[in-house]
């Protein structure tokens, strides 16, 4: 049975319009407005669709798609943010979903295990909270990825070609989810976790809808969660210069814009010097790009699922035969956070089956 | 005519021992010459072209003192030398940039010529470079420069000084070939990055 829903949200998922969509199928628009609305089209359309949208045929048979509530999710460029783009966002974060499902039935993950820091109205507070939870102390983090996966979250990749889409995260079931857009640098990566955990845990009973307060107070979260105004402190000294700025972000893996205001708000870097490194980190080049940056983190829940399906003759592509998606689905959710496409190496500590 | 031989300190633990001897120690004089380096490197374009060597002046005398003056030492300033000085050993520490510090072949020069007043407070040192029969003064203050170029090897060191340079060394006192301060903020961490974290997966059998 032909479900119209999936049909846009496969068109939604290539970023196509109705029109676009008629055009690269060869039909009218006026048929396409009508399968969309429900009425069942025949075997040749719906071929005709499969083969525009690159979506296997069987993928329009199923049920309707759980849908990610638009207003849970939290883009953090929503002004940038093209509709176009957000709708291609949020349908990965419905696509996501089937894969997640499909692999909770096949794997025991990590229960989620994060404070509920609703609470908290001051976010140096909640982000040091948030660490003593986690038992982290004043230490840098590092891997973000790593410390989300062993407390739980679902983290998927999202690797979207553009700059306005950083990431998004939501509770569904109890259970945390979590789209970054790995296109991102590593840097520019981990920040977003960080930002998108203080949703997770601070703007967890709020309204839903992400308000310009919510991503600034998740801004900052991240920043004091990443690098933590102790450790800061006894490791810069009392002069910073840009270079130091830039050896200096290493240690917190984090970008060197994202470094100098940090150093700003903790009051090591004055107004005028402030001003001045970022000038001088703009003329260098780092508002385009994160220049000897660090090595991207990959998924550790990733890798060992993709080993023990590896060792049962299992691809990714597989994967995406069996939820009835294309493989390059498939592919952009874990693209970025398994390290590369190659066959995954087995990894100490790996899976154990339970008899 | 026959002269002192300089002596020369390098290995580090001759030069702790040394150092322990003025009352200092090698870590805190190793932040004094970070100190000055990282003002130096705040210089911009726009500030004037001798700034990275007089904020480098500024903020290395500024963290000498930061660092010492208390129960040994005092703010000093004699004949306008700027520098800390400890009455017991009767000795002035005044930092200074040069060109090259801590090499085997070349002495350090001053990046900027010394005034008269150096060169009064440091005679005592001078009396101490000429030839062996000359007479000895009694109780005079010997003036130790610390001396830090801009890669950021520094010495401490007391010299000759004669027309506005140094012109001979007493001793030397190598304390570092620069090679730690680009790496200065990894050199201290002895508490990195968190980065253990093992998500158990296990699968499940259908």
């Amino acid at each position: 049975m032909f479900n119209s829903k999936r049909l846009g949200l496969a068109r939604k998922r290539r970023g196509l319009t109705a029109k676009g969509l008629a055009e690269l199928a060869g039909l009218s628009e006026v048929t396409l407005y009508r399968v969309e609305a429900g009425e069942k089209p025949d075997d040749l359309t719906v071929e005709r669709l499969a083969k525009a949208l690159k979506y296997p045929v069987e993928f329009f048979s199923g049920e309707d798609p759980e849908e990610v509530d638009t207003a849970a999710v939290s883009f953090r460029s929503l002004t940038k943010m093209k509709a176009k783009e957000r709708d291609a966002a949020v349908a990965a974060g419905a696509i996501g979903l089937q894969l997640s499902d499909w692999l909770e039935r096949e794997f025991s993950l990590p229960d989620p295990n994060l404070a509920d820091l609703s609470y908290e109205t001051d976010m140096e507070t909640a982000a040091r909270l948030m660490r003593q939870y986690w038992g982290l102390g004043e230490r840098p983090v590092g891997n973000m990825l790593g410390l989300l996966e062993v407390h739980g979250v679902r983290v998927f990749s999202m690797s979207e070609n553009t700059a306005s889409v950083d990431a998004f995260s939501f509770w569904r079931g109890g259970k945390p989810y979590m789209f970054l857009n790995t296109f991102k640098s590593a840097e520019h990566s981990i920040f977003d976790a960080a930002h998108e955990l203080c949703h997770l845990v601070v703007h967890k009973h709020t309204s839903p809808q992400r308000s310009p307060t919510a991503e600034r107070e998740a801004n900052a979260f991240a920043s004091a969660f990443l690098m933590p105004i102790a450790d800061v402190r006894s490791h810069m000294t009392r002069f910073i210069t840009v270079d130091e700025i830039i050896r200096a972000k290493k240690r917190w893996r984090v970008s060197a814009m994202a470094m100098a205001y940090r150093l700003h708000t903790l009051g090591l870097l004055t107004d005028w010097r402030y001003k001045s490194a970022c000038i001088e980190l703009g003329r260098r080049g780092y508002r385009l790009e994160e220049k000897d940056g660090i090595e991207r983190e990959t998924s550790a829940v990733w890798k060992k699922i993709l080993t023990q399906l590896w060792s049962e003759k299992m691809t990714k592509s597989d994967i995406a035969k069996k939820l009835n998606l294309p493989a390059d689905e498939i592919e952009n959710l874990v693209w970025g956070l398994t390290g590369s496409n190659a066959r995954p190496e087995p990894v100490d500590g790996g899976l154990r089956a339970i008899k | 005519m026959a002269r002192v031989a300089t002596v020369v300190r390098k290995q580090p633990w001759d030069v702790e021992a040394r150092l322990h001897g003025l009352n200092l120690d090698r870590p805190g004089m190793l932040k004094v010459r970070t100190v000055a380096r990282s003002a130096a490197a705040d210089a911009t374009p726009f500030h004037p072209l001798n700034s990275p060597g007089t904020l480098a002046y500024h903020f290395g005398t500024f963290a000498l003192r930061d660092g010492n003056v208390g129960k040994n030492w005092q703010v000093a300033r004699p004949e306008g030398v700027e520098g800390i000085y400890n009455a017991s050993k009767n000795i002035l520490v005044v930092f200074s940039n040069v060109d090259v510090a801590c090499n085997d072949f070349i002495e350090p020069k001053p990046r900027s010529k010394k005034g008269a007043g150096a060169e009064r407070v440091a005679q005592d040192n001078l009396f101490g470079a000429l030839p062996t029969y000359a007479p000895q003064p009694k109780g005079g203050m010997t003036v130790f420069y610390f001396m830090v170029d801009e890669k950021g090897a520094c010495e401490l060191s007391v010299p000759v000084v004669e027309d506005g340079t140094f012109t001979a060394y007493i001793e030397r006192n190598f304390l570092s070939d620069g090679g730690d301060l680009a790496d200065v903020i990894d050199r201290v961490d002895n508490d990195g990055p968190m980065d253990n974290f093992d998500p158990q997966v296990i699968r499940k059998r259908g």
